[in-house]
């Protein structure tokens, strides 16, 4: 089973349509995964790839204005308001975009959607499915079955606290749900443990050792709070991967000895008695593969998508768009489709 | 001795308003140089005053004013409305009503891709009830959303006097956030 992961950013998903588009008309159809799972911006992005609909995706992420998206508000907010911002434009585009025609056809599809997003009550990472899953330790499920709880888990899944406000997703007056991000950035568990096999991964932050936050010395406290918000929120980041990858590993080196021991003229019934003799942790979990692609530079500057990707400018989100497709282009090569080769692990 | 040493910063703060050309070039200045959309579509500052009134050949007065100001977005970085209210001076209460309008001229550097303020410019004409006829505007600094301070200056046209005043105001109603979003119901064509 192969899933699609995308991680959230704000104005900075339009690098994660760039890889899509590589992919779609390089690698495999946009329709053609098992899972989709995303986060805030990447929640907004898998209902439309889950239908394929890489032109749509493009049309959105190239031309979506700041007005679109929020009714941008004073720092005042802050002591008087429940965010910064406000989120209603937002739902509003999800509502001319996601019509009751296509999220008909999302609910109806046999192909497995999870949309993140942080509980304000629990603490909890849950994730909206339209299917019924299994919960985990690391997180709850809540199974959506209507076209409205559809586009208000993606309104939730984008809703960065603090600066847009939270969402009863259910309308039941209950729980509130905000951005994912805030638990997990880029949602890897969720696919791994619905038994993906290969995994794209788009994130919008480069690699630790890439990443530049700042060239001066800081003086002011707002900067330093910044720092620390953007180093909590990296850090989410850089762990959503570590036990994927670490699962890879354990089956790849599992599949080596298994291998190695068949070679060496053990039978194959002693081999599958040995490796079922204890049970395995990684059983339910058959990854052997994640391509993981991320931009090589930060896009939060002004220069692209601004503090949070909150800054929706049509020429900026082209330019991040051609970085993703060229980031797509040097990460796969120029396969046939369905033929994933190069940078994976 | 304060509020001495305050009127005496008013009168020469606002000595450039005394001439009406330069007020006026200093706006379109302005306007050209950073002149930006106000955020908000409709605000109602209640604002609280006070300063002097100078006239040739008579003592400077006190004067504390209380004002409502109901503002429309025009489009860009103009607003306008209409001033209401009373003042106080000479032992005197009056009332004062007039159309104002306003200019956003600078927008104040953002914090976590937030607003933190404005400065704009206002003209307003203002009728009192004892027969004033005030022509004249100020410069405000809106603060977060939260605040307005102001320095104004006004000519009463009818019983020729200079108003300088120094001014703060809240913000009575502004769009509020909703703490939840309402979906529009269901298009099921």
């Amino acid at each position: 089973m192969k899933a699609l992961v995308i991680g959230g950013g704000g104005s900075k998903g339009a690098f994660a349509v760039g890889v899509l588009k590589f992919i779609h008309q390089r690698v495999q159809p946009l329709g053609s995964f098992d899972i989709y799972s995303g986060t805030s911006t990447g929640s907004l992005i898998v209902p439309l790839a889950l239908l394929g609909e890489i032109d749509m995706l493009e049309q959105i992420y190239t031309s979506t204005r700041n007005e679109d998206i929020l009714n941008k508000r004073s720092i005042g907010r802050l002591l008087t308001d429940i965010s910064i911002h406000d989120a209603t434009p937002l739902l509003r585009f999800i509502e001319r975009e996601i019509t009751p025609a296509r999220a008909a056809r999302i609910m109806a599809s046999p192909k497995r959607l999870y949309l993140s997003g942080v509980s304000l009550q629990t603490q909890d990472l849950v994730h909206f499915a339209t299917k019924p899953t299994p919960a985990t330790d690391a997180y709850r499920i809540r199974t959506i079955s209507t076209i409205q709880q559809l586009q208000r888990a993606m309104l939730a899944s984008s809703c960065q606290p603090i600066y847009m406000q939270p969402v009863d997703v259910f309308s039941d007056g209950r729980e509130q749900f905000c951005d994912g991000g805030v638990r997990e950035n880029t949602p890897l568990q969720v696919a791994v443990d619905a038994g993906a096999t290969e995994i794209i991964a788009i994130s919008m932050g480069p690699k630790l050792g890439q990443n530049v936050f700042s060239t001066s010395l800081f003086s002011k406290a707002t900067a330093i709070l910044g720092f620390t918000i953007d180093t909590f929120s990296t850090d989410v980041g850089q762990n959503d991967y570590r036990l994927p990858d670490f699962i890879v590993e354990v089956n790849q080196y599992l599949a080596a000895v298994k291998t190695q021991l068949l070679r060496s003229g053990v039978s194959p019934a002693v081999v599958e008695t040995g490796f079922s003799a204890a049970t395995s942790p990684v059983k339910h979990m058959p990854l052997v593969k994640i391509d993981e692609l991320r931009p090589d530079i930060n896009l939060g500057t002004d220069e692209f998508g601004g503090d949070g990707g909150l800054n929706f400018d049509p020429v900026k989100m082209k330019r991040m768009l051609d970085l993703g497709f060229e980031k797509a282009k040097q990460h796969f090569g120029n396969p046939g489709r369905g033929n994933l080769i190069a940078g994976s692990r | 001795m304060l509020i001495n040493l305050n009127l005496n910063f008013l009168v020469s703060s606002c000595c450039f308003m005394k001439n009406p050309l330069l007020f006026l070039g200093l706006i379109i200045l302005c306007y050209r140089v950073t002149g930006q959309d106000f955020t908000e579509k409709k605000v109602i500052p209640l604002e609280f005053s006070q300063g002097l009134i100078s006239a040739p050949g008579s003592p400077e007065l006190y004067v504390g004013q209380i004002t409502v100001s109901p503002q429309f977005r025009l489009g860009g970085p103009l607003r306008a409305g209409i001033t209401a209210g009373g003042f106080y001076t000479a032992r005197r209460l009056s009332g004062l009503a007039g159309p104002r309008i306003a200019l956003k001229v600078v927008q104040l550097p953002k914090l976590f891709t937030a607003e933190t303020g404005n400065l704009h410019v206002s003209a307003d004409y203002l009728f009192g009830t004892g027969g004033q006829q005030l022509l004249g505007g100020g410069i405000h600094a809106d603060i977060a959303e939260l605040l307005i301070l102001s320095l104004s200056y006004r000519r009463d046209l009818h019983t020729p006097a200079n108003w300088f005043q120094f001014g703060i105001a809240y913000h009575l109603s502004r769009a509020k956030i909703p703490t939840d979003i309402r979906s529009n119901p269901v298009d099921i064509r």
